[in-house]
């Protein structure tokens, strides 16, 4: 009898597999890790269209329904009253809305958040999220129509990263007549 | 004495035909499910597209009546929210330009009170069409 040799792989054979799992887990990782980051950017999207509806429906419907007046400043003094239509293409930039309380309001932008100012400021948007280029107007084309209000502003998640699988930003637009002028 | 004689051709086939199903099967739902993420996610975008020519339409409505209902064609392209006869011909809208955003009138009334809007953004997802539609109803006294 000779030496008795126990069965195993040879270099060949471990090569060949090591090389096809090679291939193939890199394959499953990267479909993963784009999943992943899918389902990260529709969540921060979600995220910045959730604030950005907020906040665009609650200046419309205050704006629309409890603005009585509109003001260049929280004085109530009849020669702070602005966007008279005196002029054609009257308008005034960040005013300041008197409701039929006789109180002052305002949106502002507070660093990158947007702010609703009455008796105390209140930021509407979350840290998650940044605004940018927040614009808010009145204009009035004639003595005998209402004072449109034309807000606009961007916003985007909140994230350093500038690579577009990270980021997520909606563009807001919304124009508005006093009801109660 | 026992010898241990290794894997036969079937079993080594049968086992590689189970693994390579298992495989086949994971991979097919996780780029199924990721076109589907994709589709929700320009899905999200559209509506607001949608929301906000809903908005403009809505304005052009309030700020006089008579100009708003003089626009009798019926077909409207809104990629650039102003009044473009016809049905938007390219995908231009966002950036890149990926969406189109159409509108559809129809009047009802002599003298028109009453106007129905149908705004459709739609865009090609790996050449199948996906849209988003808003109806809405004008009417002049309101």
């Amino acid at each position: 009898m000779g030496i008795v040799y126990k069965k195993s792989f040879t270099l060949i054979e471990t090569i060949v597999v090591i090389a096809v799992i090679g291939l193939i887990l890199p394959v499953i990782f990267s479909i993963f890790f784009v999943l992943l980051q899918q389902q990260t950017k529709i969540y921060r999207l979600n995220t910045v269209k959730k604030e950005g509806d907020f906040v665009i429906s609650l200046m419309e419907s205050t704006i629309k329904n409890r603005a009585v007046n509109i003001y260049n400043s929280a004085v109530l003094n009849d020669a702070n009253i602005v966007c008279k239509g005196e002029t054609p293409g009257d308008s005034y930039n960040n005013p300041y809305f008197l409701d039929d309380n006789n109180k002052f309001f305002s949106y502002k932008l507070n660093g990158t958040k947007i702010a609703s100012d009455s008796a105390n400021s209140v930021d509407l948007t979350s840290i998650y999220t940044k605004v940018s280029g927040f614009s808010i107007s009145c204009t009035r084309n004639r003595i005998y129509s209402t004072p449109s209000v034309l807000v606009s502003f961007t916003i985007q998640y909140n994230t350093t990263s500038t690579r577009p699988e990270d980021t997520a930003s909606l563009f807001y637009q919304t124009k508005i007549k006093l009801r109660n002028y | 004495m026992k010898k241990f004689t290794g894997f036969t051709l079937i079993e080594v086939l049968v086992f590689v035909t189970v693994l390579s199903l298992f495989f086949i099967s994971a991979v097919t739902i996780t780029t199924f499910s990721l076109r589907n993420l994709k589709i929700q996610e320009h899905k999200i975008i559209a509506t607001r597209y949608a929301e906000e020519s809903s908005e403009w339409v809505k304005q052009e409505k309030e700020d006089d009546w008579q100009v708003f209902a003089s626009h009798n064609g019926t077909n409207y392209c809104l990629n650039s929210l102003s009044w473009t006869n016809g049905l938007c011909s390219t995908y231009s809208l966002g950036t890149p330009g990926f969406f189109k955003r159409d509108l559809i009138l129809s009047i009802s009334g002599n003298p028109t009170d009453k106007i129905t809007t149908v705004l459709t953004v739609s865009w090609l997802e790996n050449g199948v069409n996906q849209n988003v539609i808003l109806k809405s109803v004008y009417n002049l006294w309101e």
